[in-house]
């Protein structure tokens, strides 16, 4: 499960994630890796298939909301963009079809992503490195729900 | 799922100040644009007590547990930057009229 936590303002101007509700449905998919387009490499799907998963997700809208109150609609988009506040948290399935454009705004977009999976799903093929694919499979023992708080205060006071 | 405003302003303040320590440093697991500017920090909970705390928030930590009804563990971290970057071709956007935005060249455009 992919976890993002906003730094910053995440807005339809500043490269927000893009999702396809409900690909994740459609299980793995085969992608490549295009190593070209940022420093960073990418997994890629062509345009065929987010045009299928797009128009499905599109259709499922459009059911959805036409049970709800009758209205007959057929211009539903089947890609959405989250955005919100700096502090807002987005939670989605691994397999969920996501993108994002650059941020050609003056504006900034860090977004923590953090990715948590069952201790009993854990990877078994060692592909990537250490510090990018973890290995280290012990179960998260949470803090306190406070504790950015007392971090922020006690080095608050080591500060003065 | 969407939480709006999960974490308050003084924690995303903390968390902001932290990401800027992160990405200044020079380190394998910060990766950087051609330009320079960083792009995404990796495992920055294994150098960060901040980001090690986040990683062990209880407010994404147990929303998972109640889902998947076991523990969980960290199978990736990333602090990624997504910094302001110009378009690749001339100014980029450029407004021809009212509510009309065109980009000069959107093949080139990445």
């Amino acid at each position: 499960m992919n976890i993002a936590v906003f730094l910053d303002a995440v807005m339809p101007i500043n490269g927000p994630l893009f999702l396809i509700p409900k690909s994740h449905r459609q299980g793995v998919l085969d992608a490549g890796h295009d190593k070209l387009t940022t420093s960073y490499p990418l997994w890629t799907l062509d345009n065929e298939t987010v045009a299928r998963l797009a128009a499905q997700a599109a259709d499922d809208v459009a059911d959805s909301v036409d049970r709800a109150d009758g209205v007959d609609r057929t211009d539903r988009v089947g890609i959405v963009a989250p955005a919100g506040n700096p502090g807002s948290v987005l939670m989605f399935h691994g397999n969920l079809v996501h993108a994002s454009p650059p941020n050609i705004t003056p504006y900034p977009r860090k977004i923590v992503y953090l990715t948590l999976c069952a201790v009993s799903n854990h990877i078994t093929k060692f592909t990537r490195p250490e510090w990018i694919a973890h290995r280290d499979f012990t179960p998260i023992k949470p803090v306190g729900d406070d504790a950015l708080y007392e971090y922020a205060r006690v080095h608050r006071v080591a500060a003065e | 799922m969407f939480f709006p405003n999960c974490f308050s302003e003084e924690e995303i303040a903390l968390l902001r100040a932290e990401a800027a320590n992160v990405l200044k440093q020079d380190r394998q697991e910060v990766w950087r644009e051609k330009t320079g500017a960083p792009r995404t920090a990796f495992a920055a909970h294994t150098f960060s007590e901040v980001f090690s705390l986040l990683a062990r928030h209880p407010r994404l930590v147990q929303p998972l547990r109640q889902l998947f009804g076991e523990d969980v563990y960290v199978h990736q971290f990333k602090l990624n930057a997504k910094p302001p970057s110009k378009a690749r071709c001339g100014n980029g956007i450029r407004i021809t009229a009212p509510g009309r935005a065109t980009t000069a060249c959107p093949s080139r455009v990445r």
